[in-house]
């Protein structure tokens, strides 16, 4: 399984703090899982991530997507990923 | 309006006069935190006593401060800082620079030392010295109750210092309109020693662009950009800056125990999303802002704004304290007596060390409560001894190295010359890193905000961990912040906006001839200027421009992070070399005639 946690308004679209997913081979194929799960609002969010890599921050196991080989990053039993949107602060 | 003008206040002899602006300046340095360095460069004594009656005291406005430009409403505070030694500038929002500007002034330079605690009245161009010998030892909110009442206008604006500042804390701070703080630095303690108390304005100018049209289709596309970027229009309208707590704290670079390890379990328990759920209770803007981060909170028996991320991390993690009530609490308690969050939090956590590990003697507690990692007791307790200056809040209000220093041991004080780190650990965040160490305010993390593409991906993703690149990035942040924080904008508003934008906006706003380059060519003027300002006053980079030995020589133990150190050793010699500054750090000629600073 993997765990998947949810933040912010992510959080609040998927109306869960976090759930268990059947392992998929990517980051993409989970996200495409999470869509079917959750519906239209996180749906668009994710087309949105997928068209701009913009509008979520992805974090596996602690590192962002992006350096671990992007939306096509494997996946395996246990690992972690943390969705955020994308926020900024000081 | 008329053109703007500078207020020279004396209190020595208790005189104010209204000066031109040297446009010389403006054009060089723009306004703001630039116009304050010059000024400050220019004027100020060399080895002055930064606490003594020769420090200068400079509030400085952009030349967009008060206009309809979005988050117009900064202003900022320069001097020399009783904390580091060097510059300080402390920038803050809220509605008080945005007033004074509509006195028709952009800077006031405060000198000297008033004989009896005073405060300054300005109402358009009249400006006066009153007795605030009743006002001595209020906090920040009864001193601005006060001062409205006395001054008999509801709608003026206050910018005043708490107990801390009064007793010279030098991790004191300035609020004004209540909630708003030019934080670091210990510019509230300079303040103090001057026995100025409060400055309160009221103006009833009103901006005037130098292009109406063209500011109007300049405003038309910046604020698009705004409301369409993920951050500024989405992220930080909807959570504030909170929401970084669980990002930071998944990457396993959220400072835990004064950066003795670098993941909390319990930060979701102060998180933005648990704030969200429990003391939130609405938002609020700054002045001319369409972002609107402010976050309105309250606890049974009180209200306030904040915590901003920063003071959850300080006051939260890095102390070890997991729950929102007691961090909420002391955010209150630094607000109303006029302390720094950041440096607070980093003082806490730094005798906390102490304490557990036997330096600090029990002895020293008098009756407070034991200085133990995770204490909500201790953080609220030794908040408010800090900000009261009392007992071993005393010592505390010194900052983390001089009690470090005191109790033998400076090396738990995480500071960059003296002044304590923002909530990033440099170690898995290697960009920031840099900032912290040539910061020429001592480690801050505005400066040249690096999280936003190493951690957020804003404006393209560059991974944490290395340091290929970074002094390049490092460079054109920190001079785009120094030119931002000249104008009277927000650093926020970079999230979505870019150099030309800002290049836009001063030129149709204030009639400053400037394009991206030339703006980029102010910010290194200014950031230039600084080095020199420090140069002066006895900076010496192979002992300053360095962090803490915990985060160069001890790895992050564990988590996503794990055995990562700080490499500043190889970021810097490139960053001084892209600077035009020679192997030393210190800036050659050649560069200072390409500046045109003499």
């Amino acid at each position: 399984m993997i765990r998947v946690s949810f933040f912010g308004i992510v959080r609040e679209i998927v109306g869960e703090k976090e759930t268990q997913v059947e392992a998929e081979d990517s980051v993409a194929d989970l996200l495409e899982a999470l869509s079917g799960r959750y519906g239209i609002g996180f749906g668009e969010k994710v087309l949105k991530t997928q068209e701009r890599d913009l509008d979520l921050i992805l974090i596996l196991n602690g590192r962002h997507i992006e350096h671990i080989g992007g939306l096509s990053a494997p996946l395996k039993e246990g690992d972690h990923l943390a969705v955020f949107p994308l926020v900024g602060g000081g | 309006m008329e053109a703007l003008r500078l207020l020279r206040v004396d209190l020595s002899a208790g005189t104010v006069k209204q000066e031109p602006l040297n446009p010389d300046w403006v054009r060089q340095f723009i306004g703001g935190r630039g116009y304050g360095t010059k000024l400050l460069y220019e004027e100020l004594k060399p080895g002055t006593d930064p606490l003594s009656e020769g420090n200068k005291l400079i509030f400085a406005n952009g030349p967009l401060t008060g206009s309809n430009v979005p988050t117009g409403g900064r202003y900022m505070v320069v001097t020399k800082s009783p904390l580091t030694g060097f510059i300080a500038s402390s920038n803050s929002g809220g509605y008080w620079g945005a007033e004074l500007a509509r006195t028709g002034y952009m800077a006031l330079v405060v000198e000297g030392k008033s004989k009896k605690p005073v405060y300054l009245w300005i109402k358009d161009d009249k400006a006066e010295l009153r007795d605030a010998s009743s006002l001595w030892g209020k906090d920040t909110h009864a001193t601005t109750d006060a001062v409205l009442k006395e001054v008999g206008d509801p709608k003026a604006r206050v910018a005043c210092i708490g107990p801390a500042g009064e007793k010279l804390s030098r991790i004191a701070c300035i609020i004004n309109d209540k909630h708003r703080a030019a934080g670091r630095s210990g510019v509230g303690a300079v303040m103090g020693s001057k026995n100025l108390k409060a400055i309160a304005v009221k103006g009833s100018g009103t901006f005037k662009a130098a292009n109406p049209e063209g500011l109007k289709e300049t405003l038309r596309v910046g604020m698009q950009k705004i409301k369409e970027n993920g951050v500024t229009g989405e992220g930080l309208p909807t959570y504030g800056t909170a929401v970084l707590v669980n990002i930071l704290n998944q990457l396993g670079s959220y400072p835990y125990k004064n950066f003795q390890e670098s993941q909390h379990e319990g930060a979701e328990k102060h998180s933005g999303e648990k704030l969200a759920e429990t003391f939130l209770t609405g938002r609020t803007n700054c002045f001319a802002c369409p972002i609107g981060c402010g976050r309105e909170t309250a606890l049974e028996d009180k209200k306030g704004e904040g915590p901003e991320y920063e003071t959850l991390w300080a006051l939260g993690s890095n102390c070890g304290v997991d729950d929102l009530e007691p961090i909420i609490r002391a955010n209150y308690i630094c607000n109303e007596l006029g302390l720094d969050t950041i440096s607070a939090g980093g003082t806490i956590s730094a005798a906390m060390e102490l304490y557990e590990k036997g330096f600090i003697p029990k002895e020293d507690l008098g009756v407070g409560p034991e200085l133990k990692f995770g204490s909500a007791d201790a953080l609220v307790y030794w908040t408010e001894k800090m900000g009261k200056v009392e007992g071993l809040g005393e010592k505390m209000a010194q900052g983390s190295y001089r009690l470090g220093e005191l109790y033998g041991h400076p090396e738990f004080s995480i500071t960059v010359k003296k002044q304590e780190l923002p909530a990033y650990d440099p170690r898995g965040i290697q960009g920031i890193g840099l900032t912290y160490a040539v910061s020429n305010r001592g480690a801050c993390h505005v400066r040249g905000y690096l999280i936003s593409p190493e951690v957020l991906g804003i404006p393209e993703k560059l991974d944490p961990w290395v340091t290929e690149g970074k002094a390049q990035w490092g460079k054109i942040f920190h001079d785009l912040t120094a030119a931002i924080d000249s104008s009277g904008m927000c650093l926020f508003t970079s999230f979505a906006l870019g150099a030309g934008d800002y290049a836009d906006m001063l030129k149709h706003g204030a009639g400053m001839d400037l394009d991206a380059d030339s703006l980029l060519e102010a910010g290194d003027r200014i950031w230039t200027l600084e080095r020199l300002f420090n140069l002066r006053e006895g900076l010496d980079p192979a002992r300053d421009d360095t962090l803490p030995v915990r985060l160069l020589e001890e790895p992050i133990p564990k988590g996503p992070a794990e055995g990562k150190k700080s490499r500043i050793d190889v970021m810097i010699p490139e960053y001084y070399k892209l600077r035009g500054w020679d192997e030393k750090g210190v800036p050659k000629p050649s560069k200072l005639a390409e500046l045109g600073i003499k």
